[in-house]
This record gives structure tokens, C-alpha cells and sequence, in this order.
């Protein structure tokens, strides 16, 4: 079985219980709040949650962040069919996930994803599904790069023909003529500072501008006189 | 009324004691939309109750619910909130009910309510001296008062604030200028002004009778939620996620 597409909770290892507190909170916000669009992954999408470039950008288009520090496909996946995409009427879905899946091989971290995106589509049979493309990581050159970029390139593949899946190029950019990444950029060469949020999710927030103008109802129908 | 948050179980449903009879007087809506953890079980709902409004003496509670109903009538989705009418307007939405519920105006015998599954996202009944700018604004030939009302303002997902005559289900005039949607309506006692508040963090002040936008206040930080007219002073007052509530002096 590839333990990437096999939803599983994360690891309590830490003994705190954190991760699931959050997913409760989650499961509580999805009931409680009304949003247009979810974002839901990793520690990348966490970390866009705490940037000027949310309240900015993201936060007056409705989106809600259901992004957890380290979580790897079947973690993600485990929480979507847990509940957490269940009473939400969004009608766009964020999804960046995997960076964090090192022990795993691109092929089935991509597998991973795709099992993400078909329980996404289960779930909501006409939402878009939006997929940044996973940023490369490590100030030098290293394995967990060059994986990173292999999982972008197996994953468009195969989601280049589906419909209402759009994958987005976030990852250029970023890496240096050097070959290195700034602590500019990724202050521990993982997680994307305020400005390299605003450099990597300018082509997302477009994408949702657009797909929600799109979604928007005739206007004006309704007989004013 | 009803306007706390996480904390807000079953003190926040005594409304009927003195405490929160003073309440009811000044601030009469929730400070963030996000304040929905009263469980509705005390009032038979299965799911969060969105908002609360109480009826002018006190004694009686409207309620709306995540669990797709209201007090009285069914909508086909979440229920975003409801308002009582005013004494007199209720005969005349009793031949109304049943009447276009297209948009806005699903009004049951006593309460105007707006679901998402129209996404309205406010309602506010407009006081009897509205009646002459609200008709001004309806346009036409409307010397002898075409409409006779009751009125009631709703304010939409789709950023427009809307006037309905609720006695025939028409849209008289729609409101055009905020940015992100509006969720908060209310009138000026003297029925010349509506203001409302909007996800765009703006308050608006707008003259009914030509349609216009009057003025325009960048309230808040964040979602302006809600806001409401004290009753007998100049003061309005405005919620936010911004977690913050302020005071303005009108003018």
C-alpha cells in the first residue's frame, strides 16, 4: 500500500495533542463560517495564513485556511474525510501538500495528491481545485529539491486533462544563479517569507479572482422597477 | 439581544431578566458573525444559531439556525438572519407570504428572514417615516405614495443592498457601491438614511430617496459585520472581525 494515499492522522509525537485541537477547531469553522474558497495543506499554506499578503489579498475573498504545520498527503487526506471539507460551501479548494513527505517517492507522493483531489471531487462535485506547485526547498542544491520539482512534473501530468484542477506554477523564481535560495525568500529555506508569498501566490490570487467573478450570479435579473 | 461568543451558552438565552432587558436597548446585534457557538438545543435547533433577535417587549425570541429553519417557516438553506416587523406591517406581509421570495423578502407572519440560499445576508424593516423616500427612490409617478410598504432593506453577497416593498414582493431600488458583501443593514429613525456595513471594512451612509451613497467610512480593519442606531441618541455603533465594536456620533 503506498502510505501516502492511506488517510492517516499525524503522528501525535510531541504528546500535546495539537494537531488534533486544530483539526477540531477546523471541523468547528467549517460548520461556523461562510467562505468562498479553502486553502488546505501544509506548513506553505500555514505560513501564508500569517502574512500581510492574506489579510491583503485573501482574506476579502472569503477563504478559510485549513493548513497544518508538517502535514504530509495522508494526513490531509485523513482530515477531508474526516470532516473538515464536509459543511463547507466553498466552491474553490487550495491545495498544496507533500513538500513534507520525505520518506516517501515523488511517484507516490504525486499518487498522494491525486487521491486528495478525488476526494476533494467526491465531495464537491463542481468546486475548483486550485494546486500550487510545491516550492523548492534547502539553501543549496539537495535530493528534497529535485524531488519536489519531479512531484510538480508527474502531478501536471496527470491533472492536465482533468477537469476544473488547474495547477499553478508558484515555484519560479526563487532560486538563485548561484543555485542557492535566500533566507529572503525562506527564512529557513522552507517556509516562504511575506515577500516571497507575495512573489509565489500573485498568479493564485488572480486565478481566484477570475474563477469567482466567474461563479458570480447574472446580476441584473431581478426587476428593479 | 444576544451578542457574545465562545462563553455564550445559556446566560445569553435569560433574556428576560433586567440585565439584559438594558441590553436590548442599546446594542441590538452581534458584534462579529463569528459569534456562533450558542448551541441551539435550548431552542429545539440541531445546528448553530446564527443570529437572535428579540421582539420589543422582551418576551419573545426569533431565532436562526444552521439546522435550515426559523421559527416558523422552512428556507432550503442555512438561515443567515431574521428581524420582527413592526406591529403594523405584519397584517399586510400576512397576505404577502407566499408572495416573491425570489431574492430577499421571505417574510413569514411576524419576521423577515434572509437565507444563504439566496445570499442575502441582512434584513432590516424600515420605520414608517421612510415611506416617502423609499417611494422618491421607487421612481415613477409617485405622487400619491404608489407603495405602501412595509419596507425592509436587505443587504446581499452580491455587494447590493436592495429595498423591497413587502406587500407586493417588488424591488424598488437597489444600492450599488460597496465592494464585498454586506452584512449589516439599518435605518435611521427619521427614514431618510439606511447605513450599512460591509465585508469591504466600510460603513455607508446612503440617501434612500435619490439612491445615492452619502458618505462613506472606513470603519475598520477588518469585515465590518454588523451595526445598529441607538434608539433615541445620535449614536450608531459597529461591529467587526477586527474584534472591535465602535461608537459614532452622527452628524
Amino acid at each position: 500500500m503506498n502510505p501516502c494515499s492511506v488517510a492517516a492522522p499525524q503522528q501525535d509525537s510531541e504528546g500535546d495533542g495539537r494537531w488534533n485541537s486544530i483539526h477540531n477547531r477546523f471541523l468547528s469553522d467549517a460548520k461556523g463560517k461562510d467562505a468562498d474558497v479553502i486553502f488546505i495543506g501544509d506548513s506553505i499554506l500555514q505560513a501564508l495564513e500569517h502574512t500581510e499578503v492574506w489579510n491583503q489579498w485573501f482574506a476579502p475573498l472569503h477563504c478559510l485556511n485549513f493548513s497544518i504545520h508538517n502535514d504530509q498527503t495522508q494526513n490531509v487526506l485523513w482530515r477531508i474525510k474526516n470532516g473538515e471539507l464536509d459543511h463547507v460551501e466553498a466552491n474553490v479548494f487550495v491545495v498544496h501538500v507533500g513538500t513534507n513527505n520525505v520518506e516517501h517517492t515523488p511517484e507516490q507522493v504525486c499518487e498522494g495528491i491525486l487521491e486528495i483531489i478525488g476526494t476533494i471531487r467526491e465531495k464537491h462535485p463542481s468546486g475548483y481545485i486550485v494546486l500550487p506547485s510545491l516550492l523548492p526547498r534547502g539553501q543549496y542544491p539537495n535530493a528534497l529539491r529535485e524531488k519536489n520539482s519531479k512531484i510538480n512534473q508527474l502531478l501536471r501530468e496527470k491533472v492536465t486533462t482533468m477537469n476544473k484542477v488547474e495547477m499553478v506554477t508558484i515555484d519560479k523564481g526563487f532560486i538563485q544563479n548561484d543555485g542557492t535560495i535566500s533566507h529572503h525568500d525562506m527564512h529557513d529555506y522552507l517556509i516562504p517569507t511575506n515577500a516571497a508569498c507575495r512573489k509565489a501566490f500573485e498568479p493564485i490570487y488572480d486565478l481566484l479572482q477570475q474563477i469567482l467573478c466567474e461563479g458570480e450570479p447574472e446580476k441584473d435579473l431581478t426587476p428593479s422597477e | 439581544m444576544v451578542s457574545s461568543s465562545e462563553d455564550a451558552t445559556i446566560k445569553v438565552w435569560d433574556f428576560e431578566s433586567g440585565e439584559y432587558e438594558r441590553t436590548l436597548k442599546g446594542h441590538t446585534d452581534s458584534v462579529q458573525d463569528i459569534a456562533f457557538d450558542h448551541h441551539g438545543k435550548l431552542l429545539g435547533h440541531r445546528e448553530w444559531v446564527r443570529m437572535v433577535r428579540v421582539s420589543a417587549d422582551g418576551t419573545l425570541l426569533a431565532s436562526g439556525s444552521n439546522d435550515q429553519t426559523m421559527e416558523l417557516r422552512e428556507h432550503e438553506h442555512v438561515v443567515e438572519c431574521v428581524a420582527w416587523a413592526p406591529d403594523a406591517a405584519s397584517a399586510a406581509v400576512n397576505e404577502a407570504a407566499g408572495g416573491d421570495n425570489r431574492r430577499a423578502a421571505h417574510a413569514g407572519p411576524f419576521l423577515a428572514s434572509g437565507s444563504r440560499d439566496k445570499s442575502v445576508k441582512c434584513v432590516a424593516w424600515a420605520p414608517d417615516a421612510a415611506s416617502a423616500a423609499v417611494n422618491e427612490a421607487a421612481g415613477g409617478d409617485n405622487r400619491r405614495a404608489a407603495h405602501a410598504g412595509p419596507f425592509l432593506a436587505s443587504g446581499s453577497r452580491d455587494k447590493s443592498v436592495k429595498i423591497w416593498d413587502v406587500s407586493t414582493g417588488q424591488c424598488l431600488a437597489t444600492l450599488v457601491g460597496h465592494d464585498n458583501w454586506v452584512r449589516g443593514a439599518a435605518w435611521h429613525p427619521g427614514g431618510r438614511y439606511l447605513l450599512t456595513a460591509s465585508d469591504d471594512k466600510t460603513l455607508r451612509v446612503w440617501d434612500v430617496a435619490h439612491t445615492r451613497c452619502l458618505k462613506t467610512l472606513y470603519a475598520h480593519q477588518h469585515f465590518a459585520t454588523s451595526l445598529d442606531f441607538h434608539r433615541s441618541l445620535p449614536f450608531v455603533i459597529s461591529g467587526s472581525v477586527d474584534q472591535t465594536v465602535k461608537v459614532w456620533e452622527c452628524r
